[in-house]
């Protein structure tokens, strides 16, 4: 008989998400879908509210990636408001964008994405959490890395106020400088930081790439697909998080395109299917081909191997190094596998790091001219950045008075929707049917294809008491439940 | 040195999502020192941060009933929900947050209570709660209030 499998919510997300899987009357993987919750009404929202509020109100979407949304509205009110920041204006925001990325990466790699590598994907699921991969990298490094995100955080509220209520961007700048004071604790927090993110390497090197079984499904077929790479470049094409154009490369690694925020539109365009609340976006000058890759289908990844994918190299040496590696390891440029995610993470931990101790020794850092007051009158307003979880564009349009009467914006895990859905189709065919159904390891696999990307569903959500259920079903296609079983 | 903290967990921008936000606002003001009264919108891991040093604390967050009318404000403490976020593989949670704290050697708060008041839609992007969760703020301070009362020394009162 025809089943439904549903796994809801997907565990470790940053807030819920839920996948089916059909069955067919063969007990095969007829088709398997990833599915993300509603928000609703967020454009009708922000209508008629100044667009100065916007760096503040979309910072609180979620508790996830205040920062970005933060830094990517700010860019888009010097847009709105044809204004440049200063040179130290860029440089702070660059700074604590880059705190914030290593510190969200860290997170990431140690306590959403680790238990799936650190802990093994088929350990027992009682040890396939936070709790198990500080008892396998022990308690020392679980207080490092504890204490090393506590630290970054607190250097951001330092000089940008609270993390989920920042006051940091302004059109033209960012409300105050860095005094001289300040500027040792975070040289000293930059030093501490490269040494945290090249320990990271060391960790994901000893307990990942030492790993015949782990490396063998990074390079598996099933955790495979030959798409586009979306990514901010610099003007020498290495990766940047703040600012640059945003480059397109193809499935061979040939430049596809380059564009500027202002440019989104041209470039990008969105399809819609009857079963997610999300718009799966493409690229507009190829098309959409439906869910498959290759270089005739407009799908399109972004998250940190999409980025390394994306650039010819890395800005920092010893990020670089680490650049080169992995090319070096997995048979040269682009690398298809999705679950190299996860070392791109730790490649960009340790950029982030190092981009983090150049501004904050800079010299000039600490300059008090830090804002140009805006003088134009707001039109129309598009910002980018790369959030840690891939391209993030703000785009909003103002009356004369600055009031937002138009506002879309393209968040990272849109970016990667319909390459997720294929990563999370291709695994469910590779590893379930009517005799898996009940795998746990097997399901684990399968929600391993897109926790790769790092999805942040932003619907805030903070569960009680703690801990959310996984609730699998098994259907019949004609919505008849034959099984449930929670984990 | 160790403190009592109300936390009012939330999205203010998520209609309903707020009660626990304008529970706590309700709080400010009317205890002692020793009583710190926060509101955050972070979940997961930033939660650790909060408990850092208390001794007590009391969570004001909202939960969504399968039905919302006939649902009521409920009570429990953590210890009471047991081990289950130490075997869950979700993200962190308190569970989580104390089986952590427990295994790095960091003081978790003593007590920890819980205050959850229902909701019936945390999803839409509004200031406004809807009329029938709003009508329920006073009574949860109102219980909030005693919880903590009870937690300190008649002098304090």
């Amino acid at each position: 008989m025809a089943q439904r499998i549903t796994i809801d919510p997907i565990t470790r997300l940053e807030g819920h998400g839920k996948i089916e899987i059909f069955l067919d009357d063969s007990g095969k993987v007829s088709r398997a879908y990833f599915m993300v919750p509603e928000l609703r009404g967020f454009e009708q929202f922000v209508v008629g509210r100044p667009a100065e509020e916007m760096p503040q109100i979309t910072s609180r979407i979620c508790g996830v990636c205040p920062t970005a949304h933060h830094m990517a509205a700010t860019k888009a009110l010097d847009d709105l408001y044809k204004v440049d920041p200063p040179p130290v204006a860029k440089k702070l925001r660059e700074m604590i964008y880059s705190i914030f990325t290593l510190e969200d990466h860290a997170l990431h790699f140690y306590f959403l994405g680790g238990p799936d590598f650190v802990v093994g994907p088929k350990a027992p699921k009682a040890e396939r959490n936070i709790l198990g991969v500080i008892g396998k990298v022990g308690v020392e490094v679980g207080k490092r890395v504890i204490g090393m995100r506590k630290e970054l955080r607190d250097l951001i509220s330092l000089l940008g106020g609270k993390v989920i209520h920042p006051v940091f961007g302004l059109p033209g700048g960012v409300s105050k400088p860095m005094t001289p004071a300040d500027q040792p604790k975070f040289i000293e927090a930059a030093k501490r930081g490269v040494d945290f993110a090249l320990f990271t390497l060391n960790v994901f090197t000893d307990v990942v790439l030492k790993n015949k079984e782990y490396v063998d499904a990074i390079t598996s077929d099933m955790y495979t697909h030959k798409t586009y790479y979306m990514g901010l470049v610099d003007g020498k094409n290495r990766v940047n998080f703040y600012d640059g154009r945003v480059r397109v490369v193809d499935p061979t690694g040939k430049e596809f395109g380059v564009f500027t925020a202002r440019e989104y539109l041209d470039s990008i365009a969105e399809h819609v299917e009857p079963w997610s609340y999300i718009k799966f976006p493409y690229l507009k000058k190829v098309g959409w081909k439906g869910f498959v890759d290759g270089a005739d289908s407009g799908v399109y990844a972004v998250a940190p191997l999409a980025r390394l994918n994306a650039a010819d190299g890395m800005a920092t040496p010893r990020a670089q190094e680490a650049y080169e590696q992995l090319y070096a390891t997995l048979g040269g440029k682009p690398v298809h596998h999705t679950l190299a995610n996860h070392w791109a993470r730790v490649i960009e931990m340790i950029f982030a790091a190092e981009r983090f101790l150049e501004l904050a020794s800079d010299p000039e850092i600490t300059d008090p001219k830090v804002r140009t007051l805006p003088t134009e009158i707001p039109t129309v307003g598009m910002g980018v950045v790369e959030a840690p979880r891939g391209t993030l564009f703000h785009h909003y349009e103002t009356d004369e008075a600055g009031l937002i009467t138009k506002a879309n914006l393209i968040v990272a895990t849109q970016n990667n929707a319909a390459r997720m859905a294929l990563s999370v189709d291709k695994v469910a065919k590779a590893l379930i049917n009517s005799a898996t159904a009940n795998d746990d390891g097997a399901l684990n696999m399968v929600e391993m294809a897109f926790r790769a990307y790092d999805p942040c569903h932003g619907c805030g959500t903070h569960s009680l008491p703690g801990s959310m259920p996984i609730r699998i079903q098994i259907r019949d296609l004609a919505g008849n439940l034959i099984r449930e079983f929670s984990r | 040195m160790k403190s009592m903290l109300i936390l009012g967990l939330g999205n203010d921008m998520l209609k309903d999502d707020a009660v626990g936000i304008r529970v706590a606002e309700k709080l400010r003001g009317i205890f002692p020192p020793a009583v710190e009264v926060h509101s955050t919108s972070c979940f997961g891991l930033s939660l650790l941060d909060e408990l850092i040093d208390r001794e007590k604390v009391l969570v004001i967050d909202s939960y969504v009933p399968e039905e919302f009318v006939g649902s009521e404000i409920q009570e429990c403490n953590l210890d009471a929900v047991g081990e289950a976020g130490s075997t869950s593989p979700h993200f962190v949670g308190l569970g989580e947050i104390r089986e952590i704290m427990r295994k790095l050697g960091l003081a978790f708060p003593h007590e920890v209570h819980i205050l959850a008041i229902p909701v019936s839609d945390p999803i839409t992007f509004s200031y406004e709660m809807s009329p029938a969760v709003a009508a329920l703020v006073d009574e949860a301070a109102t219980r909030a209030r005693r919880i903590v009362e009870a937690w300190l020394p008649v002098a304090a009162l």
